[in-house]
């Protein structure tokens, strides 16, 4: 058996070299299909963590009646964290509001000037709220409408940022749908592609496949070797996808850095952290592919 | 021994291979099965290596019917017969060292066994100064040698030689068949299927017609007829 093997593992290495245009062209095939799925993963998680981002920037405040004590503020704040959707709510008390106000115009003179007259904080405190999505906002904001609570409040923010929340949550929506679609479609196609490459190339040794079965080989020792063969396309494929695949990630950080500024992060690094994952079961489904095509290939010219 | 018992082939219902062939192929006897083009020649190696089921009849090789014969077997009965084809069947991408091998490594055998055989049996066939060189770079008497080599390499009990000299002139032909006459000569029941009138002719062995996928003659020192 070990005997068949080393020779199945011969026969391939050899057939790999000497027919080494067919080689090169399906390893290409190979390597361009793993890196186009790789820019189509640096686009999915580009697109989603910048979203991310941006919803966690989003937020909606309360702004309470300066009547209102610290007290009944603490007691609105424990019934807001109750809610489902609320993911965090920062408590700004009157002074803080204050000192935020004050700085926000300190160049506003007549402002200052006004606050100068009155002997008393004319400012609520305010509660700044974090849902944990972004849809979550306007059920938060009809919770408290319907809420005991809602004649404390002098004004929310809300409305100034419905629109954006609603363009976000929708971006957020369809990018994930699309993207969803668009790996799936990619996938399928990418697989096909090179499950093609290699039924060509197991095609053009189809008198060779009869020739070994006619002197005597078995349907495994005549396979094995397309299979092993499969094995090398797969595995050379990955390997310049992934090696050219960081070099192009540094080469794309200024220029992604450049577009998206703050809401920008280091690309190798995260592909690094996550390169188990996302290599590890691209190695694993593109050889499996190589060796599966090549064994459904081969299998159809065995019948001699 | 070598048994066709009343053997029919049909490869659909009007398409006749072969029609009630018996025919009893004694142990290193040298035969020629001779008949024009589509008289079921070939048909009848096929049989014999299996590559097609008799659809009436049975085949029995050195008391092994293969008639029924599993999947799984047939290699090791491939293993027995050595072929040589018309076409010379050979690798494009081994040498002519490794095309001969090739027929011993299917078997399993050791790889100090395949070297020591391989170049005295490319020596028998005047190849041993080419062993390095691929088929295309032979020419086609050469090719016909190195398929020869193959089939005798793993020493079958029957060498099956269809058409091989069908693609060559009559020098290469010639030089063919002494190479056939001489393995007979060493103890292998040889079975020569061909169309050439001269060779069969000047073999004065055993000589079976076939027409029409019928056996019309069956001669000892037989000549071409047709």
């Amino acid at each position: 058996m070990f005997v068949a093997f080393a020779r199945a593992l011969k026969f391939s290495w050899q057939d790999f070299l000497r027919n080494w245009w067919l080689s090169v062209i399906t390893v290409t095939v190979v390597f361009v299909t793993l890196f186009s799925v790789n820019l189509l993963l640096v686009w999915s998680v580009v697109t989603g963590t910048v979203l991310t981002n941006l919803r966690e920037k989003v937020d909606v405040s309360l702004y309470m009646k300066p009547t209102v004590k610290e007290l009944t503020v603490a007691e609105v704040r424990a019934y807001l964290l109750g809610f489902s959707e609320v993911k965090d709510v920062t408590y700004v008390s009157r002074d803080e509001a204050l000192e935020k106000f004050k700085k926000t115009h300190e160049k506003d003179d007549v402002i200052l000037e006004s606050l100068d007259e009155l002997t008393t904080n004319p400012l609520g405190a305010t509660l700044i709220i974090h849902a944990k999505s972004a849809e979550g906002y306007q059920k938060v904001v009809e919770k408290i409408a319907s809420s005991p609570y809602n004649e404390l409040i002098l004004d929310k923010s809300f409305g100034d940022h419905a629109t954006v929340i609603d363009r976000i949550a929708g971006v957020t929506q369809a990018t994930r749908k699309i993207g969803f679609v668009t790996s799936i479609v990619f996938a399928l196609i990418a697989l096909l592609i090179v499950f093609n490459t290699i039924r060509i190339t197991i095609y053009t040794h189809r008198d060779e496949i009869g020739i070994m079965k006619r002197v005597g080989a078995t349907n495994w020792f005549t396979s094995m070797p397309f299979l092993i063969e499969g094995v090398f396309y797969g595995t050379l494929g990955f390997l310049f996808a992934t090696g050219l695949f960081f070099p192009f990630l540094q080469f794309a950080q200024p220029s992604f850095s450049l577009f998206f500024g703050d809401y920008a992060f280091n690309l190798q690094q995260y592909f690094l952290a996550n390169a188990l994952v996302v290599f590890g079961s691209e190695f694993f489904v593109v050889v499996f592919t190589c060796v599966l095509s090549s064994a459904i290939a081969a299998r159809r010219y065995l019948r001699v | 021994m070598i048994e066709f018992r009343n053997v029919t082939k049909m490869y659909d219902s009007e398409t006749v291979g072969v029609k009630n062939v018996t025919l009893a192929i004694n142990t290193k006897e040298f035969i020629s099965i001779v008949g024009q083009s589509g008289t079921g020649k070939t048909t009848l190696v096929k049989l014999l290596i299996a590559e097609e089921r008799p659809t009436h009849g049975r085949i029995v090789i050195g008391g092994w019917d293969i008639t029924d014969i599993p999947s799984a077997d047939i290699p090791s009965l491939r293993r027995q017969i050595g072929v040589v084809f018309q076409d010379y069947k050979l690798l494009p991408k081994k040498t002519v060292y490794e095309n001969v091998a090739f027929a011993l490594e299917v078997c399993g055998a050791p790889s100090n066994r395949i070297r020591s055989i391989v170049p005295q049996v490319l020596k028998i066939v005047g190849l041993d100064q080419k062993q390095h060189r691929y088929p295309r770079q032979l020419s086609g008497g050469e090719q016909q040698r190195v398929s020869i080599a193959r089939a005798l390499v793993h020493g079958p009990k029957i060498l099956v030689a269809d058409e091989p000299t069908g693609n060559l002139d009559a020098l290469n032909a010639r030089d063919i068949i002494d190479i056939l006459i001489r393995i007979n000569e060493f103890g292998t029941t040889v079975l020569l299927v061909t169309h050439n009138r001269d060779i069969v002719n000047t073999l004065k062995k055993r000589v079976v017609t076939l027409d029409q996928g019928v056996v019309v003659a069956d001669k000892e020192g037989g000549k071409y007829i047709l």
